[in-house]
């Protein structure tokens, strides 16, 4: 059926099964490929977005669970690596290797420094615990570090 | 914003007519675009490389990208000897089966075994000299002066007598008139201005934008999209299917069946997934349905205790020299590679034949793999690479099965569209093609000094290479290498020495993963080390030292033992409650030694240090080097801390990332890397080597806090917990 999602500041009309996982319509209805499919049983935080500023692991969420009233944001509807302090201290940081998993990571980054300014190692332990295989996490902690005193400093 | 489509890549076709270059362009720098870049007047010396009008220095990449950091140091390599500006540089995704891509030593299209660099490090390195060359040439024509004093930095052409240049922008349509010079000078490493820097990688900001088109997230107006049902049981066979109630599902075309299963094609991948899910599905389970983890343990350890093909002797084993004999095994379990990114590949099957979107390692093998199986001529095939969402050496398939399938159901579908297969996690994890199970055991006796004479060593494991293409480039004197690389030819000189392969046969295809055999070769042999070492109540690096032959790889292993005992301050005694253990050992050309620090508290095991040291000859980017580790690390770690597959019933147990154990965040140490220059001219392997040495030291730290012995991966302590603060 037809329903209006909130998405990157856009209201879309979509036309999907309601149980069609907010990821697929996301990925095949509105051509948002930024936010990816790793594993469809909300364990690995690929698919993560955010929703009214939350993490949300959208690959089992059906799109019937959302309406036009919340504002889900996706990788593609951040600043950009120029001005987002989370994108530019990853891009900075070289913190990707095959990529594929960091879009997840960094909206759960987002998510995280929303909250926290100051995350501890704890913190950082806690919130970010989307998978990569690549091993990227020692960065990802630099990044997080480099990120959160910019988002303080500014 | 997006990456060109593949309509634009016809176009550019069109506008490449007669230029080596057939590539698809890849935008990694916002304001310079294919489109406005290409004319006539682009200068391609070589397939590789191209310099449009516009200044761009497109590099087409021989290897593919999964994350290793190839597109970058590659396009390091040819932009040092070009000396190109390096915020010019563009790297471009392979879309050409063009043998001036081929692996350099392999002779096909392929990307594999930490040999990027390496291969490529003389070739790109004439690329952009031979380059160099030219375009000083085309700047002495054009001012009429002499090549000889002339000088390039940055992409310019510089007289320096007249104090006047010309960007290689202004340069490339003379330099496309010359021919290239037979015989070009390199470099001198210190004139290197690339080479052995921290240039950040050319995919950052793709990367970190959601803007990196994956092989996943490629896409054409008329693509459909289909999931396949595969057998659950290794080496079932499809007795019967019914599709009645999926062909009726809403957005479903085609349902269809191949040999490895039946797929549903369908307007979405949910529309797929869903009727895939819908299939009755009879399937003939085979012998194999008997078979668990356990009946293969029984069946490895029965071969184990018996004698077996010896595939390396020195010396003849001398019992009466023994005063003690030490026994021991090791066993280490399949593993699934689990890329990020689940397999997938788009396929269109028409008039003009295959053609193939895909992040795959081995271009060349899947070209011929379908041209006989689709039976057309190979030049009908077209593969476009995509980026790789990680392999670990899964997207590099003897039997090209995922892209396979992929151009099977377009084929069998009768249809014009482009069709994007999607395997789900489960099919990966699930679907066989693992590192092969592996049996290790030892008996090695010791004189009365505590020193080593007899090495008795079985391997039990089964062949990757056999039966597959490879075959006859693995099997050595009827062993295939695959199976017992990091033990052969070890540096260890113990004087009598006897090791023996058993290689198994079973339903559950394998292959290589990162690491290879020395991913449970090096466990094994580092394993013994620790342990002779203990016995022998010897420093284990003072240890290693006495028993390294001599080799030109013991003189690098080491420069790297050196560098690990002064990187981690082994001299001074360890933190109280801190516990350590190292191993070093070399594979794919490279050194890498450890040293692990574990914490004790109450019964609880952390971090407390990870050192690395690591000969992997000429850096070329050390930042680069270093992630490597780092992910060669969390690589290590995750096979100790619960990764396995195990089988049940003739099938894999573990199915998705909630039981197949992948380290996160919260386990993973920040790890500390030492590079070693043991004088080593160029480049060698850094994917893989940071992998074999970790477990080993890892398990030394453990015995050294627990008085436990670790002779299983993933391991399990007996009253302790590791990382237990870990999700």
């Amino acid at each position: 059926m037809a329903r209006n999602l909130h998405v990157n500041g856009r209201v879309h009309e979509v036309e999907a099964s309601d149980d069609t996982p907010l990821l697929w319509v996301l990925r095949d209805h509105l051509g948002l490929t930024g936010t990816k499919y790793g594993c469809g049983v909300m364990a690995c935080g690929a698919c993560t977005v955010l929703v009214d500023g939350e993490p949300v692991r959208t690959c089992v969420m059906p799109v019937s669970g959302f309406t036009e009233a919340q504002s889900i944001t996706t990788i593609e509807g951040l600043p950009g690596a120029d001005e987002d302090p989370v994108q530019k201290a990853w891009t900075e940081h070289s913190v990707a290797q095959c990529g594929y998993c960091q879009s997840g990571m960094i909206m759960a980054a987002h998510a995280l420094l929303a909250k926290q300014p100051e995350p501890s190692d704890a913190d950082v332990e806690q919130a970010m615990t989307n998978i990569c295989r690549c091993g990227t996490y020692q960065l990802v902690r630099v990044a997080i570090r480099q990120a959160a005193k910019e988002m303080r400093d500014a | 914003m997006r990456e060109p489509t593949a309509d634009f890549s016809v176009d550019r076709r069109r506008f490449l007519k007669g230029c080596a270059v057939l590539s698809f362009a890849l935008v990694l720098r916002p304001g310079r675009t294919a489109a406005a870049a290409v004319t006539n007047a682009a200068f391609s010396p070589n397939a590789v490389l191209r310099i449009d009008p516009d200044g761009a220095i497109r590099i087409v990449m021989p290897h593919a990208e999964m994350g290793q950091g190839v597109y970058t140091g590659l396009a390091q390599i040819l932009a040092d000897e070009l000396d190109a500006d390096w915020s010019h540089v563009v790297a471009e995704h392979l879309d050409s089966l063009d043998p001036a891509f081929n692996h350099r030593e392999w002779g096909v299209i392929s990307t594999g075994a930490s040999t990027s660099v390496s291969n490529q490090w003389q070739h790109l390195r004439e690329v952009g000299a031979t380059a160099r060359a030219m375009l000083v040439e085309a700047a002495a024509q054009q001012w009429g002066v002499a090549a000889d004093g002339l000088t390039t930095a940055n992409s310019f052409v510089i007289d320096p007598a007249r104090d006047r240049r010309l960007s290689y922008a202004e340069l490339t349509a003379t330099a496309a008139q010359l021919q290239p010079p037979t015989e070009v000078r390199l470099k001198t490493p210190d004139q290197f201005r690339l080479i052995g820097t921290d240039v950040p990688r050319l995919d950052a900001r793709a990367k970190a934008t959601g803007t990196a088109t994956f092989g996943m997230d490629f896409t054409l107006p008329d693509m459909l999209q289909a999931s396949i049902a595969h057998a659950p049981v290794f080496g079932a066979t499809l007795k019967s299917f019914d599709a009645s109630q999926a062909e009726v599902m809403p957005g479903v075309r085609k349902v269809v069946r191949i040999p490895s299963g039946v797929a549903v094609v369908a307007d979405t991948f949910w529309q797929a997934k869903t009727a895939k899910d819908a299939l009755e599905l009879t399937w003939d389970d085979g012998a194999f349905a008997d078979v668990s983890s356990a009946t293969l343990w029984e069946e490895y350890a029965t071969l184990a205790g018996t004698d077996g093909p010896v595939f390396e002797r020195r010396g003849a084993l001398a019992p009466a020299a023994a005063e003690v004999n030490l026994e021991g095994e090791f066993r280490l379990p399949f593993l699934a590679h689990a890329p990020m990114e689940p397999l997938n590949a788009t396929a269109r099957w028409g008039g003009a034949g295959l053609e193939i979107w895909s992040g795959t390692q081995f271009q060349g093998v899947d070209a011929g793999t379908l041209s006989a199986k689709l039976e057309i001529p190979v030049e009908q095939v077209r593969i476009h690479t995509l980026w790789l969402g990680g392999s670990f050496g899964r997207r590099a398939a003897p039997f090209s099965d995922f892209v396979l399938e992929a151009a099977q159901i377009a084929k069998a579908s009768g249809l014009p569209n482009p069709i994007k297969l999607v395997w789900q996690r489960e099919d990966d994890v699930q679907g066989g093609f693992y590192r092969p199970m592996a049996l290790h055991r030892y008996r090695i006796g010791l004189d009365a000094a505590r020193r080593p004479v007899n090495w008795e060593h079985r391997v039990v494991c089964a062949s990757i290479s056999k039966g597959t293409p490879f075959e006859a480039a693995f099997m050595h004197e009827g062993f295939d290498t695959l199976s017992i690389e990091g033990l052969r030819h070890t540096n260890y000189d113990v004087p009598n020495v006897e090791f023996v392969l058993h290689t198994t046969e079973h339903a559950v295809p394998v292959l290589w993963l990162r690491g290879e055999a020395d991913s449970h070769t090096a466990p094994a042999v580092e394993g013994i080390m620790n342990r002779l070492a203990r016995e022998a109540e010897q420093d284990p690096f003072a240890f290693r030292r006495s028993l390294l032959r001599e080799t030109d790889m013991s003189k690098r292993i080491k420069g790297v033992l050196d560098a690990l005992e002064a990187g981690a301050g082994w001299a001074n005694s360890p933190p109280e409650g801190v516990y350590r253990g190292m191993a070093v050992h070399p594979s794919f050309g490279s050194v890498v030694g450890y040293v692990v620090e574990l914490r004790k508290s109450d019964k609880r095991l952390d971090f407390h240090r990870v050192v690395a040291a690591v000969d992997c000859g000429r850096v070329v980017n050390p930042a680069s080097v270093r992630a490597q580790i780092y992910s060669s690390v969390a690589f290590a770690l995750s096979m100790a801390i619960g990764q396995k597959i195990e089988i049940a019933n003739g099938r894999a147990v573990q199915s998705n990332f909630h039981d197949y154990t992948v380290a996160r965040l919260s386990h993973v140490p920040d790890v500390e890397v030492h590079l070693v220059d043991n004088g080593l001219d160029h480049p060698t392997g850094v994917g893989e080597p940071g992998v074999p040495p970790f477990l080993p030291a890892l398990a030394e730290a453990v015995h050294a806090a627990t008085g436990q012995d670790v002779n299983a991966w993933p391991m399990t302590l007996d009253g302790y917990a590791f990382l237990a603060g870990g999700s």
